[in-house]
């Protein structure tokens, strides 16, 4: 009985790591961009979604709309000033730029909104369906399916428009791609504010059930690695299946063994993919 | 070379810059006027996870600081004045203790902070080193006076004296109920001062014949985003009540958790959560209503205590509880030994520490007044409840101003 509560609690939880993972793994597989900014840039989505509600009373699953719309402006001006200057310089680069940006979108929530914690308070925040005995948390399933959709829709728009080929083309190889007549500086762009935007909306998802503050970012951000890594890099349906993994896994970790373990649980299969298939679980070897 | 001739505009000039020169090296208390200002420095997490209670805590430093110069400043210092550094120790470890060099370096007369058990520890570690006295205003954990540190005190309670009061008062809570618990969960986030707290729970309610049994002990990270199935985990065992030590965004998550699966208890009861003392906990509303907590408390009886709660509700519009209340004192206490000693010199300020009577403060307890060890004797703690939103006292009897309800009405119940 309890097995199958931590069962269900993790799929749910799956859903919730898999969406947050989503745009990370676009912009690390597809930029090659280690962005430490990621759960900062969550963060953001958060505030918007909240600000919108408190102030106009828009549920979240309507503002991501509009966090996905802001947030994807955001990442475009992130990546035409502060990004694209270093295209070609070594991988690290990123870790450092995006490191600083993290801390100064910290700096400015906290400057903006103070320390104090928020959620969104929606009529169904609380909500869960109960069936002999098991609970459900609404917020968590509808989140699930919003991840689903995400990652559906994201699918599609590489794997079958124009520009999702471009962006394709670009991170596999760009030279060939400049000499296809790709304006490889704007697809870096689009795909990162693309990224970014995905955030946006995993953030608007959770807002109702994660309690959240300038200090959380950090907290995403080595989530969404870890799922990203585990999943498969540069696969969309990987950061789903990472999220899964790790969500299951983590709730019977804490059933099973003491509660602490949860993380070492976790992170010990992040070693264990990195050992023995560091391409992740669906990662391809090579981007054919 | 012709001799030139000092013309009357250089020989004025000149003059003048040898006599304030004489005048500032020479005759200081002349021309210095003013008396020069006294350091005192704080650390504390304005950034990270607990950056609320960290803000708390320094506010109630500034506005200490701000009363006694408003006093007079040390008199017998010619009315120097007080001046705050606080520095942000980000909630790590590491950069408290920077954050503490760099507050020695600039000449502080004393040190203060640092919220966090870990943190306090380093910096102590640090002040010690630099024979520069630290006067905790707010950290739990026994450890930190056990060091052997002779420049190391501490105004907040120890984690025994909270533990020891909390399980009175709830025993005598459920007594006067006609309901003593008989069964028990213990639900906490496995960190240092969580951990030390239990540690000194389970023997402590042996000592004092406490009559639950401890049916599991579930813990888990900080940093979990979800508490789902320590819940669920809790929820099969069925118990009478809750112990609980959390931080303020997982205990959010955990009472939300709680309703989500329909969990019902006779009462939840924190053991020196500081978490749970957060206003944004408080704001849960009918979640957190009835949840109790063993901490130390601040005094709402005297009219000092009443005038100061008054005047820091009114200017930082959230409520005067055990963080601002310990670091007010803080500061009337080091206030109070550079009265006595009459000098900035660390080591007669140590003394003038050491000898330290304090009986008009904020904090509930018996008068400030330090042991060999360096931990305040006088301190006090209080077993509280959240009543319509805010932390009232429930025992002991002299600060009590709200009677405990118990046992909590059930989820549904509610609304």
């Amino acid at each position: 009985m309890l097995y199958l509560q931590a069962l269900i609690n993790g799929i749910l939880m799956g859903g919730v790591y898999g969406v947050m993972a989503l745009g990370l793994s676009l912009i690390f597989g597809v930029l090659n961009i280690i962005n430490l900014a990621h759960g900062n840039l969550m963060v953001i989505g958060m505030y918007i979604s909240y600000l919108l509600f408190v102030l106009l009373g828009v549920d979240p699953y309507l503002s991501l709309f509009v966090t996905v719309f802001i947030l994807f402006f955001i990442g475009f001006f992130i990546q035409r000033f502060i990004l694209n200057p270093i295209i070609g310089a070594p991988e690290e680069m990123s870790v450092l730029i995006t490191l600083g940006l993290g801390m100064v979108i910290q700096n400015i929530l906290l400057m903006t909104f103070g320390p104090d914690y928020f959620t969104v308070d929606t009529s169904y925040k609380l909500s869960s369906l109960m069936f002999m005995g098991l609970s459900v948390d609404v917020a968590k399933i509808f989140t699930f399916v919003a991840s689903l959709i995400i990652t559906a829709v994201f699918f599609s728009f590489l794997q079958w428009t124009e520009l999702g080929r471009a962006i394709r083309a670009a991170s596999n190889n760009r030279e060939a791609a400049m000499l296809m007549g790709i304006n490889v500086k704007k697809i870096y762009c689009v795909a990162f504010a693309i990224g970014t935007a995905t955030v946006g909306a995993a953030g608007s998802c959770i807002s109702t059930f994660i309690p959240t503050s300038q200090g959380v970012g950090i907290l995403f951000t080595m989530t969404s690695f870890v799922v990203v890594i585990i999943g498969g890099v540069g696969n969309y349906l990987g950061a789903l299946a990472g999220g899964l993994l790790i969500g299951i896994v983590e709730e019977f970790g804490a059933v099973l063994l003491s509660g602490s373990m949860k993380q070492v649980v976790s992170f010990g299969l992040l070693i264990l993919i990195l050992l023995f298939r560091p391409e992740g679980l669906l990662g391809r070897k090579s981007e054919e | 070379m012709r001799d030139r001739k000092i013309s009357r505009r250089t020989f004025l000039k000149s003059a003048g810059t040898v006599a304030a020169g004489v005048g500032l090296t020479g005759f200081p208390a002349i021309l210095r006027g003013a008396p020069k200002e006294i350091l005192i420095g704080a650390v504390h997490p304005l950034t990270g996870l607990v950056a609320e209670a960290g803000q708390m805590s320094v506010w109630g430093l500034e506005l200490a600081v701000e009363h006694v110069n408003k006093a007079g400043g040390i008199k017998s210092m010619g009315g120097a004045k007080l001046k705050l550094l606080v520095e942000d120790s980000e909630s790590k470890n590491e950069v408290g203790a920077i954050a503490a060099e760099k507050l020695i370096r600039k000449e502080i007369v004393c040190l203060t902070g640092a919220f966090q058990s870990g943190v306090t520890m380093a910096i102590s570690k640090v002040s010690d080193r630099y024979k520069m006295p630290l006067v905790v205003d707010v950290a739990t954990a026994d450890a930190i006076t056990q060091q052997g540190f002779q420049y190391t005190f501490r105004v907040f309670p120890t984690i025994s004296s909270m533990v020891r009061t909390g399980i009175q008062g709830i025993m005598e809570v459920t007594d006067k109920a006609g309901r003593p618990i008989k069964t028990a969960v213990v639900i906490h986030i496995s960190e240092f001062t969580a951990k030390a707290s239990f540690d000194i729970f389970y023997p402590m309610c042996d000592k004092v014949g406490a009559p639950w049994k401890i049916l599991k002990k579930i813990t888990y990270p900080e940093q979990t985003m979800s508490v789902a199935s320590e819940v669920s985990e809790a929820k099969v065992l069925k118990p009478d009540a809750l112990f609980i030590n959390c931080r303020m965004r997982d205990a959010i998550m955990l009472v939300q958790e709680m309703y989500k699966q329909k969990f019902d208890v006779d009462g939840v009861f924190g053991i020196v959560g500081s978490g749970l003392a957060d206003p944004s906990f408080h704001k849960q509303g009918k979640l957190s209503e009835y949840v109790f907590n063993a901490c130390p408390w601040h005094d709402e009886v005297k009219p000092l205590a009443l005038k100061v709660a008054k005047e820091y509700e009114a200017r930082f519009k959230k409520p005067y509880n055990m963080n601002g209340s310990h670091s007010y004192d803080t500061i009337l206490v080091i206030a109070d030994a550079l009265e006595r000693a009459g000098t900035g010199d660390k080591e007669a300020l140590r003394k003038a520490l050491v000898a330290t009577k304090l009986e008009n403060k904020t904090s509930i307890g018996g008068p400030i007044k330090f042991d060999e060890k360096g931990d305040n004797i006088g301190a006090g703690a209080a077993l509280v409840q959240i009543q319509e939103e805010r932390s009232k006292c429930v025992f002991p009897h002299e600060f009590a101003l709200a009677k405990a309800v118990y046992p909590a009405p059930k989820w549904e119940k509610r609304g």
